[in-house]
């Protein structure tokens, strides 16, 4: 007796038990239903939007654009074929909407698809004895473009119709592609895809991108098939907002190819390379190789970290220009000193300049300029430890940068042993984040100032206007004083001009610049260094031009395969060359004459005369274009109370007849200034200056569309240097 | 024991009723699941087909008394096994074993369909276990903690087999179902709670500890442990379909959709517009969230707690140990089937792939789910004089 009152006790636990997870499974449910929410979706409007495809007017999905408006990533729409092969589709016989005609159909379906008359009727047929509502036709059925669409809808063949294919579009490949990243079509229903940000920029404004699709709403049959002929309502879809970077195509186009180059010639495991506006902290440029087309994201590999903002390196020399600025800051820099060269012993370790035995007794700018490692020693004797660490935070290292973007890295400030403060001064055992580094040098180019670096412009809702998001400049805590700053920086571009320096090979052919190399060893996985030439991190953080740094350039290059009759900085001093000098041609920066050159304070001429607002600007050495060529100035570029330097283009708009002008060597951006005054149909293919124009100069404007072709400044040069410097003579000829 | 009564009396009108509005139920809501035609098939025939045989095998398994299936559970339990070996041995190649949903464990026989021999492996081991353990208790009339020990021991061993086999499927559901059977049995077969208390509390350890692996040592439970992906996928999309809504969790969040969009009334018989995999079979509970709201999921969810009450009310009346394992063992595998089928939809439990008992599309889950309610019936009509004359006894 006593086991069976124990079984129905067990029983009864049983059945409690039961009973306990059916009560759970009912309030589950009063949950979703009662409430029609989890986890914050409204599950009726989702339902809503599923659906059927039929009735879903798609949203695009929003653009991602570079700081001028240009366009790096849109939707582009293919078309899939499908039939509708079940009688249930047509709901009067004099308005069939399925396949009639088999072998009709298929016969003229063959001549646009890339199948056979037999293999398309082979699957309709299929398609039919299995009772199916509809069959597709494969690949060969999808990726139609809107014409071959067009020209199959004329035929009106009953039960043929067509779904819209979103796919991404990436108009330049391998660009930024780790930023921006790639969104991919997902099937979210049966047969009904929406494209998903996977990775990057696509990822992280993956909500913002994506819109919400519009409705057709048809009358639903009582089996939930639509009725074919009835009445629609179309609700507009709402698309994505439209993400504008700061990012310059332009200059983003200039490193791709700069990084690529080197990329081939000298293989190395991974280049990183961002170059940022000196005066605001808007990234510009940011790339990394390997990389990828986000198109076939061909060349992805298990590697989605963006190398600039989620990963760090041990800075190597680049950190001495903290150093440096620390220690004129607290007035402990004494240039002329002299000091013994090759080695520094630290408690029980020595540490070594690179090429171990040193230079002598050599003066302090000397060992700068060299890159000696013992001078920072000095230097941080001079400083002391926690004076040292401080700046090195105040700098930002240590701490993320804030930028708008995630899964930042932090870094470590190696600090706690006397020997960790001495190699960070070196930029050994401390890391940092590339992004890091080119914050703490807008604090050289600022005069002290630092600012944040940050990627997205603005986010802007296209179908109100409504700017979502705007991000200016962000100044962060100014570590050092003007004084030091401007001192730093010359001292920086001191080594690119001395013989001395570590830096000759950066100097650019028409602008000054200033920055500092690095060679840093990089841990194996064993975690030591790894020691040869061609197993070091050779870096570079530069900017230019040194008199008002217009961009920051940082470029790190690991492990490249260097011939012996190279040196470490080649590939990347070819990359800030590349980039810098040509960035700044096509940022309009004039060539480093520019010192002896006049500047003038532009007026504001609106409401003046033309013509005797020409003769005044010529007469100050500056360039007119003026569409137009009577009446008074209605509007300019630049603004009045601009500083010009001599030889620059002023933009005027004026009354009367419009003459085509001779547009080559102009920038894209001029070209822009120019169409938006002109409003003449100009088109512009290519990146950089124009090297040709579709109509020849002096001709009278009609309607016809001006075919712009632009291409990187060298080869503007190279090909067109005579006009390059006879067409602003031309210009003013043509216009007076 | 048969008695002078009359048929009428001895067969369970209650349990044929139920049956009757699960099969209403079941049909409305297949016919409701297809009718985009996605699935290329009409099923509803084929279910009415699966009904039929289903009461076929309900009369043939009636027709035996739980006396005599007592005697055959042993070779009845090793029969059952045998395509599971047979299964585990042969190569996926070979035509007639069908890969599905990730799960090796169906047979394809031309003509008949594909047929999953776990199905029917649930019902052989209770038979199988309820056996081990009445013989148990009668060379051990006084319990010990060490008797406790070796019962549990058997259970464990007779368990384990076709756990193992099914597993080896990744087949996780149904190794799931087999482990809720087991824990009932433990449960009613009187073991020492000194015993189950520490074994309860090292699986509940033992199953959070997995699922805390599986979202924060990945590498680890896949290398060393070695789960499949496929596995682990379930937990994450379980967790966060909303993030993982390329694979299972899409499954989930259409699910989901369904279930909410159909509120409290629903759409009405035809209504539905969320598009679920699989809405015929394992996710079949979803059209009826959606088409008939909470109300109609409501009375579904009752309809089984009606089932499962009465199914237990026969056992606490049965006086025949044996009996009363088995119905025990069955309650709690139709208990489990229930709580995860539904509990999946709504998001409650991961998605493992069993179906709704009576109401999900499948002839191997619907024979299985009938072989089972046949021994129930074959109680209820052969036991009904002896357990009258019992009590007169006590």
């Amino acid at each position: 007796m006593n086991k069976k009152v124990r079984f129905q006790w067990g029983a009864f636990l049983l059945f409690l038990l039961y009973g306990g997870l059916f009560f759970l499974l009912l309030g589950r449910f009063i949950y979703i239903q009662a409430t029609g929410v989890v986890n914050g979706e409204v599950l009726e409007q989702r339902a809503q939007e599923k659906y059927s495809r039929s009735q879903v007017v798609e949203a695009h999905r929003g653009t991602i654009q570079d700081r001028n408006g240009q366009i790096l990533v849109e939707d582009t729409l293919s078309y899939k074929i499908y039939a509708v092969v079940s009688e249930k589709a047509t709901a009067h016989a004099n308005d069939p909407r399925h396949v009639i005609d088999v072998q009709d159909t298929a016969q003229k379906l063959s001549e646009f698809l890339d199948l056979s008359e037999e293999e398309i009727a082979t699957r309709i047929q299929n398609g039919i004895d299995e009772e199916r509502y509809q069959v597709e036709f494969g690949a060969s059925g999808r990726n139609l473009s809107h014409q071959q669409m067009k020209k199959i809808e004329e035929l009106q063949l009953p039960g043929i119709e067509f779904d819209k294919d979103l796919k991404r579009h990436y108009a330049n490949g391998r660009f930024a592609s780790h930023l921006i990243g790639f969104a991919i079509p997902e099937e979210v229903e049966d047969n009904k895809t929406r494209l998903v940000g996977k990775m990057g920029l696509e990822r992280i404004y993956d909500e913002a991108l994506t819109g919400t699709p519009g409705r057709i709403d048809f009358q639903i049959g009582r089996n939930g098939l639509l009725l074919p002929s009835s009445d629609k309502l179309i609700t507009e879809p709402k698309h994505g907002a439209d993400v504008k970077l700061t990012n310059d195509r332009t200059i983003q186009n200039f490193l791709e190819e700069a990084v690529s180059d080197v990329q081939e010639k000298y293989e190395p495991e991974k280049i990183t390379a961002l170059v940022v506006k000196a005066d605001s902290g808007e990234i510009l440029a940011m790339t990394q190789r390997p990389t990828f087309d986000p198109n076939t994201r061909e060349g992805l590999t298990t590697n989605w970290l963006n190398e600039s903002v989620e990963n760090t390196v041990e800075p190597g020399s680049t950190m001495k220009i903290f150093t440096l600025a620390a220690a004129i800051e607290e007035g402990k820099w004494d240039p002329n000193g002299w000091y013994k060269s090759g080695s520094y012993k630290l408690l029980d370790r020595t540490i070594y300049d690179h090429n171990v035995s040193g230079w002598g007794t050599i003066t302090y700018l000397e060992g700068f300029q060299r890159s000696s490692n013992v001078s920072m020693a000095y230097l941080l004797e001079k400083l002391g430890d926690e004076t040292f660490i401080n700046y090195i935070k105040e700098f930002g290292f240590g701490e993320k940068t804030g930028i708008d973007l995630p899964n930042e890295a932090t870094g470590t400030i190696s600090d706690r042993y006397p020997i960790n403060r001495l190699t960070t001064t070196y930029g050994q055992g401390t890391t940092v984040t590339p992004l890091q580094l080119v914050q703490g040098m807008t604090a050289i180019a600022n005069e002290g100032t630092m600012y944040q670096p940050y990627i997205i412009d603005q986010i802007v809702d296209p179908n109100t206007g409504e700017v979502l998001l705007n991000h200016e400049p962000v100044k962060k805590q100014s570590p050092i004083s003007a004084q030091t700053a401007n001192q730093v920086k010359e001292i920086l571009a001191s080594t690119v001009t001395s013989e001395k320096g570590t830096a000759q090979k950066f100097k650019l052919d028409s602008y000054t610049s200033a920055g500092k190399t690095g060679t840093a060893q990089i841990p194996g996985p064993d975690g030591k260094y790894l020691w040869g030439r061609q197993l070091f991190l050779y870096s570079f953080l530069g900017m230019a031009p040194v008199e008002d740094p217009e961009i920051i350039v940082y470029v790190a290059v690991h492990k490249p395969k260097i011939e012996a009759t190279e040196v470490g900085s080649d590939p990347t001093s070819y990359i800030f060359n590349y980039v810098t000098e040509n960035s700044l041609k096509y940022l309009n920066i004039s060539p480093n004459d520019s010192k002896e050159r006049e500047t003038v304070l532009l007026e504001d001429y609106r409401g003046k005369e033309l013509a005797s607002v020409q003769s005044a600007l010529q007469a100050q050495g500056l360039e007119v274009v003026a569409t137009g060529l009577e009446g008074k100035v209605e509007q300019q570029y630049p603004a009045g109370d601009t500083p010009l330097i001599s030889g620059t283009k002023v933009f005027l708009k004026a009354g009367g007849d419009i003459q085509i002008p001779d547009m080559t060597g102009w920038s894209s951006r001029e070209v822009k200034i120019y169409k938006g005054f002109s409003g003449l149909p100009i088109e512009m293919t290519g990146t950089g200056y124009v090297v040709r124009q579709s109509m020849t100069p002096g001709t009278a404007v009609d309607n016809t569309p001006i075919v712009v072709e632009l291409d990187s400044p060298e080869k503007a040069y190279q090909q067109q240097p005579v006009e390059m410097e006879g067409n602003p003579e031309e210009l003013e000829e043509q216009q007076e | 024991m048969n008695t002078n009564k009359q048929f009428t009396d001895r067969f369970d009108w209650v349990l044929g009723f139920l049956l009757l509005l699960f099969l209403i139920i079941s049909i409305m809501a297949i016919s409701s699941a297809q009718t985009t035609g996605q699935y290329g098939i009409n099923f509803i025939p084929r279910q009415l087909f699966w009904y039929i045989v289903g009461m076929v095998i309900i009369a043939m398994v009636m027709f035996l008394e739980p006396e005599q299936y007592k005697k055959m559970a042993w070779i009845i339990y090793g029969i059952g096994l045998i395509p599971l070996i047979v299964l585990w041995i042969l190569p996926d190649t070979i035509s007639f074993v069908a890969s599905r949903n990730g799960a090796q464990s169906w047979f394809h026989l031309p003509g008949i369909g594909s047929i999953q021999p776990a199905e029917f492996m649930k019902t052989f081991y209770i038979l199988g276990a309820a056996r081990m353990i009445v013989k148990h208790h009668e060379n051990y009339p006084f319990k010990t903690l060490k008797s406790d020990f070796l019962l549990l021991a058997k259970i464990g061993g007779l368990f384990i087999v076709p756990f193992v086999l099914i597993m080896q499927q990744s087949d996780l559901g149904t190794g799931l179902v087999f482990i809720a059977i087991t824990a009932a049995l433990i449960l009613v077969a009187g073991i020492s709670w000194k015993i189950i208390l520490p074994i309860v509390g090292t699986g509940a350890a033992l199953g959070g500890g997995l699922i805390w692996m599986a979202l924060n040592m990945q590498d680890f439970i896949v290398n060393t442990l070695g789960f499949s992906p496929y596995q682990l996928a379930r937990i994450y999309s379980w967790l966060d379909p909303y993030s993982y809504a390329s694979n299972e969790g899409l499954h989930l969040i259409s699910s989901l959709n369904a279930i909410g969009s159909g509120e409290i009334l629903g759409k009405g018989y035809g209504g539905r517009e969320v598009y679920v995999p699989e809405n015929h079979t394992d996710f079949i509970f979803a059209v009826i969230g959606e088409e008939y709201g909470f109300i109609g999921a409501s009375l579904v969810i009752v309809l089984y707690f009606v089932l499962i009450y009465h199914l237990t009310k026969i056992t606490l009346q049965l006086k025949d140990p044996f009996s009363t394992y088995v119905a025990a063992g069955i309650i709690a595998m139709i208990t489990f089937h229930v709580f995860e089928n539904i509990g999946m939809t709504i998001q409650l439990l991961p998605i493992t792939g069993i179906p709704l008992p009576f109401i999900s599309y499948g002839g191997s889950s619907l024979m299985g789910n009938m072989l089972a309610l046949g021994l129930i019936f074959s109680m209820k009509f052969h036991h009904k004089t002896y357990m009258f004359g019992s009590q007169d006894d006590d």
